[in-house]
């Protein structure tokens, strides 16, 4: 064996464990929001993707070691993932971690590190089979790198692919049987004996996946999940399962004890609700598929809650059901005789079991002859289509959340940004109306949010007296924020008070409303709406600073809708948190902050771990350097890609096509640039890091700047072309992404140090780069929230500048 | 297995006398805690202490034989407990300020839809003539069931079933207790209030109130809603 190169079946390894990781990582986001919730999902998996940097850190640790029984350990970390990634989750479902209780009860975070110490280890095994060959053939490291990333972009679209067509277990079996896989290739590729070995581990690969698809396992839930609560009822069965890469739906029938799904029903008299099945997306994010017949008669509920409010306003109106869901909305507006209805639903699941699966008890609702489903997000459909409607109709449908699925997405919404509303207002018919229904919160903090950014919009759009275009009428529990392009008219706000007056509601807001009707049925502790509507279009901006809540507009730069969390109220609200005050502190960002802390302190250790011991070589280069260097490249890769990700799903509208075209299409690229890193030195031996640096600061700067006008312009062409002229853009950003890994590892690490030094500082430079690739997610999402996307992207090439100067001057090194 | 364990320990719940007045101290203490909370949401509840007939059912209530075995020691923290079936007994706060929001007197007769553990019927059970209780959970309303009979609340009736349709033979109601508010206000439970009547719901999840929805209906039967924070929380600083 030529000792500088790895054999193809090495390198055929080293993809296909980069391959099982990454698709293992948006596996486990589909797992965890399964059996947990999104945002725990998105924190333990942030933890556990230290193993990238653990890998490094107990590799360079071993120092020669690793390169001498290189064969040994490169077989026992692929083995190590098989067993750890189907093992490790199934023993994480047994640890009783409620996160519900995490403020009241101080275990709870005991087993969440237990969680996360579980979860761990196959990151760890899959980085130590790339970081182990990086140091024995530390000539080919552009080439090996190369593999890595194209390896893990096959991964990430091939898991989409996977959980197209199968249940989550049985593509957690898959992965595992990737690591049985990937060991028969190192074998065979390193002619270890006995060579019998290698049917051996082809024979594990499968019975590993047969044990985890062959139905021995399943799911446990939170008993606190809606799903679990609703099957706990003496009745509740579950007569339906699809699942998808956007969810898994589960639908639920209870005929002693029925479902009755009606938010915000009037307390008058009202008749009986019809049948209803209710269907859960990953065992949350309740809809409910409604009987019908073809009769209007049971659906006269639905003209007695406050979504009803539009259509006291239009007759026989061409409407959009942004979120079509079971199809509620679209039943109400068949009830109120809708000329025409265009509903728009992400998951074509859901459209399946309300059409197909329940057909017969939905009355194959979307194929009713008024009725047109289209898949699609809302916002990207609204954008596409240059169609007018009369209303345009967004229910309750928390779930249909754009980037629902997306790997680094911690509740970015582009439904309800200013720019959103705008677009919404642009496909307005003369006289049309948005409407927007909304759960009440209280004290209320997103819904004031939305009604701040519709003013917004408006202004934007040039009406001058937003106060005049806006309708606000609430329930106890729902509010319904109506939208005009032009001012209401005294007849129309004449029939919304008695809409108001018959079904008791209370309006928070329209035009010539006097305070003393906005709180006299349903009352909060004050007119929280009505105050926070004057306020507002009065643009009293003390109004805004000292409410205790962030009700800032969401925009597309900085798309947190659900984000109300202000750090100046974080005393008060802690202190009250034993005295009935926990609902009001917003845990998910305080998780957030918290797992930064955690992978900050983490990080440090891990990088600093393989620096003590004397017997560890890494005396000979400067060490703040190559920190800095892999840790600004980390950063720079992570930065980017996580603002670019987010600027693609406005543009291709589908998230998952967002996340899988940048994702896949900037690790593809980026491979291909890593792996010839070798060539491009030979034709152009003066290739220095400034030229990679460069190139990605033109680059992204083309990218950012033609990207809105590509919106813009080609908003309306088919979803292959957009993808195309997706990667057309990205290609030559990625390619010279993978250059700076290489180059500093050549140029800078190898290059500078003695022999046996060597695999110690490869391992250390890649715990570095991997302990800066996964904080620097978590602080990307953080500073996302707080300074916007196109901060980031600023940072990210700020990160590679760093880079460029601390590489450029390879003296330094020695 | 679970409810197995669980019988295993109602069984002899006769025999914990003596150990349930070893827990008067730290249910006074938990009193204490409860007056403090209320003196703190005065304002936004419009009381700042619990009626003295609440307090003392509150005192007399043995929560620790509510909670299962392995929570014992947390009976009389301030804090919800799982009771498993992913149900959760309420913060001993939010049960006084429920109970006292009732405004319960001595004649009145009162459902609650949701029975859990039985914690809050038991409660009531101390300061009404009758409590109606139902669960939709078979294994917990079991449960409950067994424990308040055996702890003599003889004056609760529990029931597995659909709250949704109230008690309709018992009705009408002085006062009704949802344990878990729903997409809407169920209308048979509205119906079956007394004039003068008043239903509470909490909002929120499990471990999470977010706040109290309390229904009334006055002597005509005009009914309207009130939403209270229960914590002393105003979203705007001083200045607006």
């Amino acid at each position: 064996m030529d000792r500088t190169t790895p054999p193809l079946t090495v390198l055929l390894a080293v993809a296909l464990m980069s391959m099982a990781a990454l698709a293992y990582e948006i596996l486990l986001m589909r797992l965890l929001s399964i059996v947990q919730w999104h945002h725990f999902a998105y924190v333990i998996i942030s933890l556990a993707l230290l193993g990238y940097g653990a890998s490094g850190s107990v590799l360079s640790l071993m120092g020669q070691r690793a390169r001498t029984h290189y064969p040994v350990l490169l077989i026992v970390s692929c083995l190590g993932f098989a067993i750890t990634a189907a093992g490790g989750f199934l023993l994480a479902q047994k640890v009783s971690f409620n996160p519900l209780e995490l403020l009241w009860d101080p275990n709870q975070w005991l087993r969440l590190a237990a969680v996360y110490t579980l979860l761990l280890w196959p990151f760890l095994f899959a980085a130590s089979v790339v970081c182990l060959t990086l140091a024995r053939f530390d000539r080919k490291i552009g080439l090996i790198y190369g593999c890595d990333l194209i390896g893990a972009a096959v991964g990430a679209l091939g898991v989409i692919g996977l959980l197209e067509y199968f249940f989550p277990l049985t593509v957690l079996g898959f992965l595992a049987a990737l690591g049985c896989i990937a060991a028969a290739c190192v074998w065979f590729g390193l002619a270890l004996k006995p060579i019998g070995f290698v049917p051996l581990l082809l024979l594990m690969a499968g019975g590993l996946f047969f044990a985890m698809a062959g139905g021995s396992f399943e799911l446990h839930l939170s008993p606190y999940k809606p799903l679990s609560q609703a099957l706990s009822a003496s009745g509740a069965r579950v007569v339906g399962e699809r699942s998808g890469p956007l969810g898994l739906l589960t639908v639920v029938e209870n005929q002693k004890i029925p479902l009755r799904h009606a938010p915000g029903l009037s307390l008058g008299r009202n008749a009986r609700l019809p049948p209803q099945l209710a269907v859960f997306t990953d065992g949350d994010g309740m809809s409910a598929v409604t009987r019908f017949d073809g009769e209007l008669k049971p659906l006269a509920f639905l003209d007695r809650m406050p979504s009803a409010l539009p259509y006291q306003l239009l007759h026989h109106p061409k409407v959009l059901v942004l979120g079509a869901g079971g199809g509620m909305d679209v039943l109400q507006a068949l009830y109120h005789r809708a000329d025409s209805i265009d509903a728009v639903e992400l998951d074509p699941n859901m459209i399946t079991v309300v059409n197909e699966d329940f057909g017969d008890f939905s009355g194959h609702l979307f194929a009713n002859s008024r009725v047109e489903i289209h898949v699609a997000e809302a916002r990207g459909y609204v954008a596409s289509n240059r169609k007018r409607y009369d209303l345009i109709q967004m229910g309750l449908l928390d779930a249909f959340n754009t980037a629902a699925s997306g790997l680094h997405a911690l509740n970015e919404t582009y439904l309800y940004t200013v720019e959103g509303i705008r677009t919404y207002l642009s496909r307005l018919t003369p006289g049309g109306l948005l409407a927007i229904t909304r759960w009440i919160r209280i004290p209320p903090r997103e819904e004031l949010k939305l009604f701040a950014a519709c003013i917004k919009a408006m202004e934007s759009m040039g009406i001058k007296n937003p106060r005049s275009h806006l309708i606000w009428v609430r329930s106890w529990n729902t509010i319904t924020l109506l939208v005009k392009a032009r001012p209401f008219t005294p007849n129309e706000i004449g029939s919304v008070r008695q809409f108001i007056r018959t079904r008791g509601f209370d309006p928070a807001y329209y035009p010539g409303i006097s305070p003393g009707e906005a709180n006299r049925r349903h009352r909060l502790p004050q007119p929280y709406y009505y105050q926070a509507a004057v306020a507002i279009l009065n643009a009293d901006r003390g109004f805004t600073s000292s409410y205790k809540f962030d009700i800032t507009p969401a925009t597309d730069d900085r798309p947190y809708f659900f984000h109300s969390f202000k750090w100046s109220s974080l005393d008060e609200l802690w202190s009250l948190r034993i005295h009935g005050g926990i609902a009001l502190i917003d845990s998910t960002y305080l998780l957030l902050v918290g797992t930064l802390v955690q992978l900050v302190i983490l990080s440090a250790l891990l990088i600093i771990l393989p620096l003590i011991p004397k017997a560890v070589h890494l005396q000979s280069l400067p060490r703040g350097r190559v920190l800095g260097y892999f840790f600004a490249i980390g950063i720079g890769f992570i930065f980017v890609e996580i603002a670019l990700i987010q600027k693609f799903i406005l543009y291709l509208s589908y998230p998952l096509y967002a996340i899988a075209v940048v994702l896949t299409g900037m690790l593809l690229w980026a491979g291909v640039g890593s792996g010839s890193v070798e060539l491009l030195r030979n034709h152009f031996p003066a290739l220095t890091i400034w030229w990679a640096v460069a190139a990605i600061l033109c680059l992204v700067v083309a990218d950012v700047t033609i990207l809105p006008w590509l919106i813009d312009t080609t908003a309306a062409i088919s979803a292959g072309l957009k993808i195309v002229l997706s990667l057309m853009l990205l290609a030559p950003l990625a390619f010279c992404m993978g250059l700076p890994f290489p180059l500093g590892m050549s140029q800078g690490v190898v290059s500078n140090t003695k022999e046996e030094a060597q695999a110690s500082w490869i391992s250390w430079a890649w715990a570095v780069n991997g302990c800066a690739s996964v904080t620097g997610a978590v602080l990307a999402s953080l500073l996302a929230i707080h300074l916007g996307l196109t901060f980031v992207l600023g940072m990210g090439l700020a990160a590679y500048l760093l880079a460029g100067l601390l590489l450029s001057r390879t003296e330094h090194w020695q | 297995m679970k409810s197995l364990l669980w019988l295993i320990v109602l069984l002899p719940l006769h025999a914990f006398g003596n150990e349930t007045d070893a827990y008067q101290s730290d249910r006074e203490r938990l009193l204490e805690e409860i007056r403090h909370d209320f003196r703190l949401t005065a304002p936004m509840i419009g009381n700042d202490r619990p009626d003295p007939k609440v307090e003392k059912a509150l005192l007399e209530v043995p929560r620790h034989l509510f909670v299962p075995p392995e929570n014992r020691s947390l009976a009389y923290h301030n804090r919800p407990l799982p009771i498993g079936y992913g149900q959760t007994i309420s913060q001993p706060y939010i049960v006084a300020l429920m109970t006292d929001l009732l405004n319960p007197r001595p004649d009145d007769v009162i459902l609650e839809v949701g029975t859990g553990s039985g914690y809050q019927a038991a409660v009531l059970s101390r300061l009404v003539k009758h409590v109606y209780t139902i669960e939709i959970i078979e294994s917990l309303a079991k449960l409950a069931k067994v424990r308040l009979e055996k702890l003599g609340y003889h004056n609760v009736t529990a029931r597995i079933g659909d709250g949704y349709y109230g008690w309709k033979e018992h009705a009408p109601f002085d006062g009704i207790i949802v344990t878990a508010a729903a997409s809407h206000i169920p209308q048979p439970l509205v119906d079956q209030l007394k004039p003068g009547g008043r239903m509470v719901i909490p909002v929120g999840g499990q471990f999470l109130t977010q706040s109290l929805l309390l229904v009334e209906k006055n002597d005509q039967g005009k009914v309207t809603t009130r939403q209270l924070l229960p914590v002393a929380f105003v979203p705007l600083t001083g200045k607006h």
